[in-house]
């Protein structure tokens, strides 16, 4: 089986490539020709959920990148874009990674960007996937950062008192059970 | 006569579930050690808390009776049914501090959605989910995926009194004589499935370009959801971001072996195929999960949603074993699912997950083995009818060895069959009472009953309270079958009650009126 889904891999990483080659537009040879014939500018979550009359347009979205980046390729990848109540995915020529400082995890803002694309709903390029492809980069709103984890003190102390209580019962349990014996 | 529980039994419960909670307290280390090794010192501290409430309660209860005798039925059943609310209880205080739910009650979901394996989520933001969350998240699914009991079991826990628990956790199979045994096997089992599922997930996962250790802890999480059939994700879009296949086909062959029952898996450990192949389950299970692919996939071809082939069986085969063996991963959007699926394809899966997997597996629902009986008690039905009165007529299965179909078996499966039916029929009407439509009411609430996961978008967190509470109950007692719960429901009730005194009879022997 693991042998099976090796092979699998490699032919799926072939064909990604294909597919990507296929696609191959860089942001700076569309960037001009998306300002023109952008639909507007939408959130994620109006995007998502009014996809019908949107399928297949040209739309400018914002949103913080978040997860991580995952390979479509050599010359694409995937990102996942959020407003933090939806999320799509973005498949974007390898350019754009240089853009991206931060991807959105714990602790951690991702870079924030507006895109613009062409949004399908369901992509018959890739299987029916619902994603944007970027066809131009219009500005890198936040580079993102990180924030610190601090440990609160207390919730330490009283995990700390309940541990010991704990311990405590268990002896006490030790005790009454070896007198009763 | 009800039973009804005493003092001295009440004792007998808060000691063991104090025992069960300890055990949780202790499985809290696990993220506790993932916040230590990432840096998350604030989680860190969380999870320290979360184990120091848990330990403390669970020590006091436990000193409600000092050595207690052996577990009764009755004490079974009040534990297992009861464990599965206290545990996720407790499972929601770290994840209540971790900012991602609005409320404790939202907590709770989570916990018992994690718990019963069931994947239904209203965690906001997943995105910025803490690795040691998610792994809390993915140790629930797993302890609730093999059996909070068997988890107990398989350690050493109740070794003179476990047969009881794990009769009453929905589990009749014993792979081994031995229930402690049975429970080591199911454990070690998972364990090795879960290993290999990481280990092959993982290299598909760094081949895709993630960072390799974040691409383990990935690879580890997709195959515990998988082969648990919870369906829990570590980001909020499930298994779509990742865009590839070998992943997709991975995660599908883990969903169907957590479908099948352990009895089944056991005879194939042991080299035993033909038992394997005779199986009523799998034979029911292979049958209807074929059957739905084909009809979903046409469902899917009818429409102008998916246009070429290779989405269209990509798409249908993956969501119908998603819903089949109610695991509840998605490669489609729920906007996908709810606008441009046909309502008939929705009540596809709504079926599918109503069915679900196999009796004594990670899997809800009524269970392929049910609907194998029933299939037969109707069969043998119209064959006595067209028979002679005098006839004897009798038939059987197989399922790890030949079996008369009886009269009791088929009565069980039925009553169990008709109690999900309600329990989604009740769902769906709250659903419905809220004003959301009914084909999503429908779906919502046959994927909290059968503890499947797939979501038409209803679960969020501005759902209203009462239907959170329903489908926290739903999954309760789907995850436990009924049975267990209903009893317990039904002891505690008449304990309530005062008790009748004796009938005193007249000097004549009559009885006085």
């Amino acid at each position: 089986m693991l042998l099976v889904l090796l092979l699998a891999l490699t032919l799926h990483a072939c064909a990604a490539d294909a597919a990507a080659q296929a696609e191959a537009a860089t942001l700076a040879d569309t960037a001009a020709q998306g300002e023109e014939s952008a639909a507007g500018e939408l959130t994620i979550s109006e995007l998502v959920q009014m996809p019908e009359h949107l399928n297949g347009a040209e739309v400018i979205v914002s949103g913080e990148v978040v997860g991580d980046k995952i390979n479509a390729g050599s010359n694409h990848v995937w990102i996942t874009l959020s407003d933090g109540s939806n999320a799509i995915t973005v498949f974007a020529p390898r350019e754009l990674e240089q853009k991206i400082e931060y991807y959105g995890k714990y602790a951690q803002d991702g870079t924030q960007l507006k895109l613009q694309g062409v949004f399908s709903f369901a992509c018959a390029v890739h299987d029916g996937a619902g994603d944007i492809h970027a066809t131009a980069l219009i500005e890198v709103i936040e580079p993102g950062g990180l924030r610190e984890s601090t440990l609160s003190k207390t919730h330490l102390a009283l995990g700390g008192a309940g541990i010991a209580a704990a311990v405590g019962l268990m002896a006490l349990y030790s005790y009454v059970s070896r007198k009763k014996r | 006569m009800w039973l009804r529980f005493n003092r001295n039994d009440v004792q007998i419960v808060a000691h063991y579930l104090g025992i069960l909670s300890m055990t949780f307290g202790v499985v809290m280390a696990v993220p506790l050690v993932v916040s230590i090794v990432y840096g998350e010192w604030a989680i860190a501290s969380h999870y320290l808390f979360g184990m120091g409430v848990t330990l403390f309660l669970g020590a006091l209860l436990r000193l409600a009776k000092i050595e207690p005798q052996r577990i009764e039925r009755k004490h079974a059943i009040a534990i297992t049914g009861m464990i599965w609310m206290v545990g996720a209880a407790l499972a929601a205080v770290p994840l209540y501090f971790s900012g991602h739910y609005v409320s404790f009650l939202d907590a709770i979901f989570e916990g018992v959605s994690g718990l019963t394996a069931t994947g239904l989520s209203l965690a906001q933001d997943v995105d910025h989910m803490s690795m040691a969350d998610n792994m809390w998240r993915f140790t629930m699914q797993f302890v609730g995926g093999q059996g909070v009991v068997v988890v107990a079991l398989s350690l050493g826990i109740f070794s003179r009194t476990g047969s009881a628990l794990y009769t009453s956790e929905a589990r009749e199979d014993a792979i081994v004589p031995n229930v402690k045994k049975t429970a080591q096997f199911i454990l070690q089992f998972s364990l090795a499935a879960v290993a290999i599922g990481t280990l092959v997930a993982s290299v598909i996962l760094i081949l895709i370009g993630m960072e390799p250790l974040r691409g383990f802890f990935h690879a580890l999480w997709i195959t515990i959801g998988a082969y648990d059939t919870g369906g829990f994700a570590p980001g909020s879009l499930s298994l779509i971001p990742y865009h590839s296949w070998p992943l997709e086909v991975l995660a599908m062959v883990f969903m169907m072996l957590g479908a099948l029952s352990f009895a089944v898996v056991a005879q194939v450990h042991k080299g035993n195929w033909r038992e394997f192949l005779r199986d009523i389950e799998v034979r029911t299970l292979a049958l209807w999960t074929v059957g739905m692919v084909v009809v979903f996939v046409a469902a899917l071809a009818a429409g102008d949603f998916l246009t070429n082939d290779t989405g269209l069986l990509r798409r249908g085969i993956f969501t119908i074993i998603s819903a089949t063996t109610n695991t509840g991963f998605q490669i489609l959007t729920t906007n996908q699912m709810t606008m441009l699926l046909s309502s008939g394809a929705v009540l596809l899966l709504g079926v599918s997950m109503a069915i679900g997997g196999s009796s004594a597996s990670t899997a809800g629902g009524i269970k392929a083995m049910r609907i194998g009986l029933i299939l037969k008690g109707i069969g043998l039905y119209i064959r006595k009818i067209m028979q002679p009165r005098s006839a004897q007529i009798a038939t059987s299965y197989n399922h790890v060895g030949k079996h008369q179909l009886t009269a009791e078996l088929l009565s069980a499966a039925l009553i169990i069959a008709a109690l999900y039916v309600m329990s989604y029929v009740v769902g769906t009407l709250v659903g419905i009472a809220y004003g959301y439509e009914a084909v999503h009411a429908a779906f919502e609430s046959i994927s909290a009953a059968s503890n499947a996961g797939l979501s038409s978008g209803i679960v969020e967190v501005g759902m209203p309270v009462p239907l959170k509470i329903i489908y926290i109950l739903q999954m309760w007692l789907g995850r436990l079958e009924f049975i267990t719960l209903l009893a317990l429901f039904a002891s505690l009730f008449a304990s309530l009650l005062p008790r009748r005194k004796p009938k005193k009879e007249s000097a004549s022997g009559g009885v006085l009126r």
